[in-house]
């Protein structure tokens, strides 16, 4: 399999480049404003589905050449003015058009964000099939989180598994998947543990990250196991090659339970080279005081943490503008020693735990042969050491392993035609897990290749189209040897302009496979692993509808109801000995709703999502089929409001999650309480000399509400947040 | 504008539709038995009521702790120990509705089973403090503690004395040491002697005759199942059976002479109290299925829980199947009030 791979993957990109070799065109003129007659600078001019584009120079003046000679739809975009795009124009071998462009001012003043995660290439989220949210620097430096549970947790779709305070475990579900069927990548890699198959969120800092993108839906197609739930891509920040000069900022906070962190960080250019660090020291005493389950008021200790965080990003530019290349490094170290304390009952008051990783990823991207092919070339390494210290079990818990993952991955995006473009690729990843108590080593290769399509059908007009997203994935390792083929086709279909609405659609399957937990946990007097185990599968849909009407300062909706059936569910059951069985079926169905709007341009913006969610064991057993999936809640809502008054920022964020079931059989007195939460933030710019200091005050959970997102996990009360960053 | 109308309009129906069908308490009229057979669901973490004249189940009367291990009856209580909760719960059997009392056990416990004295006293053997609790259960306190052996889980009386079984587990190799029984006198509080018994004492029952029947389970892979009995009056060992497999639970049934073990998945092993032979060994298991928890009635009913099926069946002696009875989420431990 090996020895063909690189000739078919040269062989399609030499076929892709012969078809491509033609006689060019170009395009040239100017942008203005409509209201004004001012050109406009920095405006992004481009075709439409393909690479080709430019953006205006100081005098508005745009132009493109080598273009092949085709119909184009003609974009042109920049922030604040109304997207316009031209109608088609036919490029023939040496012409050379003429065409100027008057831009209204912006009536949506929502964002629309660029998604590099739905389709592995550069696309609108509001121009995909799939449901995508992303999480942007902005609303990072506006919310403040202190981990990516906290960043995420009032996205559409999502569900965080809260497990305490700052340092305990916190886990994701979307639509209702179990944590482990829900990939996490960083950078475009999968950072799911080998071993569990899960992430734990709480040790995800916020430092060095650009943006978070949300994808919901399985996806395997695109990005193989794990993605049944939907992705999530932690999208590291990339230095800015503009900035000329050294800047830096130091960001010192001060929280409730005992809280403090330091953040500095530093960016300057070297030549082409932009350098960006950052460190993060943060230690928590983290003591909280509950009320038990007998209505006792107790404190929760052993919730220390300390961690820290470095990063270190650089980019390097070469070639021209029009064939620019890109390499860019990262490198993330983050260590932490925390108290462990598990739930209330059992309590455990010494176990403590540490974990250290390291994670190092090279990219180089650029175009090839031609305009019309990108190239995307990722390296990663990626290492974890995890030590667990318990005294207070039978015989004591000792755990220590670590973990290390490398890999390639080779992606080209190609221009195949006017409105069709195909991203494919493959790569290779290598994980090991190492025991060190039992000297248990755990080793796997797996290979994948993949495609996707983007086509674009125009139905009577430009008005009117369809976008027809098609992806195929291959996988197979070294683990199971199975050869699994995962498909997904996404549609939508645009109709207007201005009043823009759109149907979209989704359908495919996707796969979990086994952890290297469920396959080789060693045998011992009560467990054993299963190597026998298939993949965990679902199957899923959606249809929904998007909206996007310039209704007051701009209203977007987006609606869809899902459903996901899931077969070959791992189950550890008791048989001789506990071990994983393919055993159980569920269906998640649910429908997402999410509206943004506007209510004073520029000043007051309120974001909203609800969620209803049905998830059903479809297990054999009586007791428990049809009954509703643990920590499910069958409601979700997320408010958020925004107010920018000048220099000051007033966020308010509410969230409701309703009654969640805490064992298969759904027993009423087991299942705990429907909860809501309020938190405000306050944000303060100002700037004294060449000095920006930006305070933050945050207040979270306002009212003081008791309530547990998991049984017997207590989470902690009000919280004051202070936080100081002073830019040089 | 009518769009948009419309579409918040519907976005707001579709809320308060939703917000509107919260689920509400499924309520389980807790019955009140002449007998009854209580059933711990260790997977649902609740109690089952099975009204033995008339056949109802009642599930899911009352939530328990977590890790509940046992479930005891005496004098219209029913006695839960929860393991991971380190306390035991007591609920009236006449109102379930009512919060259940707490004896909290103390941090670091993890215990097991209970055996009453009299009609306040009870022992209570720890596996993580390897240790022996003496709890008075009206004014729910704790009165003492005396150290037995490593992983003390079984636990049992007979002629003032209590034996409890340690299967001296050892996490760190997964292995198992040498078996003991600590006997403890329960007038001076005092250990009397330490008697060692073979693989992994998991259990350990009073015979009707007063002898202490030690189930020892074996180690699951190289040691298998044996029954060792012990005389209360010179506390040694006076016979050994080798019954094989890996009997868990142990319970009696006076009417028969006969002693059923649980085995995980396979159902029962049962043997002749009286001449220690074995009735039903691995090559045929009793119910042959289940065997996540036992009891027995006086008129020679045996119930066996059936953990993967959610159910408790009801067999005669013979291995006739006499009903089946639909119970909570993994059935484990059960217990009986007989008239």
């Amino acid at each position: 399999m090996k020895k063909y791979f690189w000739p078919v993957i040269f062989s399609v990109i030499m076929t892709i480049e012969l078809i491509a070799a033609q006689d060019f065109g170009q395009i040239s003129g100017t942008v203005k404003c409509i209201d004004t007659g001012q050109t406009l600078i920095a405006v992004n001019v481009y075709l439409k589905n393909t690479h080709i584009g430019t953006a205006t120079d100081e005098n508005g003046n745009y132009f493109i050449d080598n273009i092949p000679p085709a119909k184009y739809e003609i974009v042109v975009d920049i922030i604040g003015y109304m997207k316009l795009k031209r109608q088609i124009v036919e490029i023939k071998a040496g012409d050379n058009i003429n065409l100027d462009f008057y831009l209204h001012s912006e009536v949506l003043s929502y964002k629309e964000n660029v998604t590099v995660t739905a389709t592995r290439g550069h696309s609108l989220i509001t121009e995909v099939p799939s449901s995508v949210n992303v999480v942007d620097r902005q609303e990072l430096e506006l919310k403040n989180p202190q981990n990516l549970a906290e960043a995420l947790q009032n996205v559409p779709g999502v569900n965080i598994k809260d497990y305490g305070g700052l340092g305990n475990t916190k886990s994701i579900s979307l639509r209702g998947s179990s944590n482990s069927q829900v990939l996490v990548l960083l950078d475009g890699q999968r950072i799911n543990s080998p071993q569990s198959g899960s992430v734990d969120l709480s040790q995800i800092s916020l430092e060095g990250i650009e943006k978070i993108e949300v994808v919901r839906g399985g996806n395997s197609a695109l990005y193989g196991s794990d993605a049944i739930g939907g992705v999530i891509n932690i999208i590291s920040k990339k230095p800015d090659t503009d900035e000329q000069k050294i800047t830096g900022d130091i960001k010192f906070g001060i929280a409730s339970f005992g809280t403090y962190s330091a953040a500095p960080s530093i960016r300057f250019n070297i030549k082409n080279t932009s350098v960006n660090a950052s460190f993060k020291h943060l230690s928590s005493k983290g003591d909280f005081s509950y009320t038990d389950n007998y209505g006792n008021t107790a404190t929760r200790v052993n919730s220390d943490i300390i961690s820290r965080n470095y990063y270190v990003g650089l980019i390097r530019k070469f070639g021209d503008p029009h064939y620019q290349r890109n390499l860019s490094l990262t490198f993330k170290h983050y260590n932490s020693a925390q108290g462990a304390p598990g739930t209330i009952e059992p309590y455990y008051y010494d176990a403590r735990m540490w974990n250290r990783n390291n994670k190092i990823s090279a990219v180089f991207t650029g175009k090839v042969f031609n305009l019309f092919h990108n190239l995307r070339f990722q390296s990663y390494y990626y290492d974890s050491w995890y030590k667990y210290e318990n005294d207070e079990t039978a015989g004591g818990i000792l755990s220590k392993y670590t973990t290390q993952t490398y890999g390639n991955e080779i992606q080209f995006n190609s221009v195949v035609g006017p409105q069709v473009s195909l991203t494919y690729g493959s790569g290779f990843r290598y994980d090991q897990n190492n025991d060190i108590i039992t000297k248990n080593i755990n080793k796997q290769t797996s290979y994948y290749l993949f495609a996707v399509n983007e086509s674009v059908i125009c139905i009577n007009s430009l008005l009117q189209t369809i976008s027809v997203v098609p992806s195929l994935r291959y996988d197979t390792d070294s683990k199971y040897m199975n050869h699994i083929v995962s498909p997904k086709l996404g549609a939508i279909f645009n109709f207007g302009e201005v009043w823009k609405s759109s149907l979209k659609l989704n359908a495919g399957k996707s796969y979990r496979a086994p952890t290297f937990n469920d396959l080789y946990w060693p045998e011992d007097a009560w467990t054993i692993g299963n190597p026998d185990l298939e993949p965990e599968y679902g199957t899923d849909w959606d249809i929904g509808i998007r909206l996007q009407y310039p209704i007051l300062n701009g209203v977007y909706f987006e609606s869809s109801y899902f459903e996901s059936n899931m077969t070959n569910l791992i189950i550890w059951q008791q048989i001789d000995k506990w071990m994983p069985l393919n055993v159980d079926k569920s269906r998640n169905r649910g429908i997402e709703n999410s509206l943004k709007i506007s209510l004073i341009k520029d000043c007051l913006d309120l974001s909203a999502n609800y969620m209803y969610l049905d998830t059903r064991n479809l297990s054999e057993s009586p007791t428990t089929y049809n009954k509703i999936l643990v920590y499910r809640p069958k409601h979700t809502v997320n408010v958020s409001t925004t107010l920018n008054l000048k220099s000051i920022r007033l966020n308010y964020q509410y969230s409701y999650n309703s009654r969640r079931f805490t064992d298969a059989s759904n027993t009423w007195g087991n299942s705990l309480d429907p909860y809501s939460v309020s938190d405000i933030t306050v944000n303060l710019n100002a700037k004294m000399m060449k000095t920006q200091m930006d305070y933050s005050i945050q207040i979270k959970n306002v009212f003081n509400h008791e309530y547990r997102v998991m049984k017997n996990m207590p989470v902690p009360g009000r919280e004051y947040r202070l936080s100081i960053k002073v830019s040089i | 504008m009518k769009k948009l109308i419309v579409l918040l309009l519907g976005s707001l129906l579709m809320f308060t539709l939703f917000t509107g069908c919260e689920d509400e308490p499924e309520k389980v009229e807790a019955p009140v038995t002449a007998t009854a057979l209580y059933v711990l669901n260790s997977g649902g973490q609740s109690i089952s009521v099975v009204d033995l004249l008339d056949g109802t189940v009642y599930n899911n009367v009352a939530t328990v702790g977590t890790w509940p291990n046992q479930l005891v009856y005496k004098d219209g209580k029913l006695y839960c120990v929860n393991t991971g909760s380190n306390n035991i719960m007591i609920f009236d059997v006449d109102d379930f509705a009512a919060a259940p009392e707490v004896i909290d056990l103390g941090n670091g416990k993890n215990p097991q089973n209970m055996v009453f004295v009299d009609d306040n006293i009870a022992y209570v053997s720890c596996a993580l403090s390897s240790s022996v609790l003496k709890v008075n259960v009206a004014s729910k306190t704790v009165l003492g503690e005396i150290n037995a052996g490593l992983g003390c889980t079984g636990i049992a009386f007979s002629e003032d004395k209590i034996y409890a079984s340690n299967t001296a587990y050892d996490a760190a190799t997964w292995g198992y040491g040498q078996g003991t029984v600590t006997v403890i006198n329960t007038t001076t509080g005092a250990v009397s002697s330490t008697i060692n018994v073979e693989t992994n004492p998991f259990s350990i029952g009073t015979a009707p005759d007063g002898k202490l029947h030690v189930v020892c389970t074996g180690d699951y892979w190289s040691s298998w199942g044996k029954i060792q009995v012990i005389d209360p009056s010179t506390d040694i060992i006076v016979n050994t059976l080798n019954i094989e497999g890996s009997p868990g639970n142990i319970c009696f049934s006076e009417a028969d002479d006969m002693a059923f073990l649980t085995v995980w998945g396979s159902g029962c092993l049962s043997y002749n109290t009286e001449t220690l032979t074995a009735v039903n060994d691995t090559s045929n298991f009793f119910l042959g299925k289940g065997g996540s928890g036992a009891a027995a009635d006086g008129d020679g009913n045996i119930f066996v829980s059936v953990w993967d099926d959610d159910q408790v069946v009801q067999l005669d002696k013979g291995g006739i199947v006499l009903g089946t009875y639909n119970v909570g989420d993994s059935p484990s431990s059960l217990t009986m009030k007989l008239e």
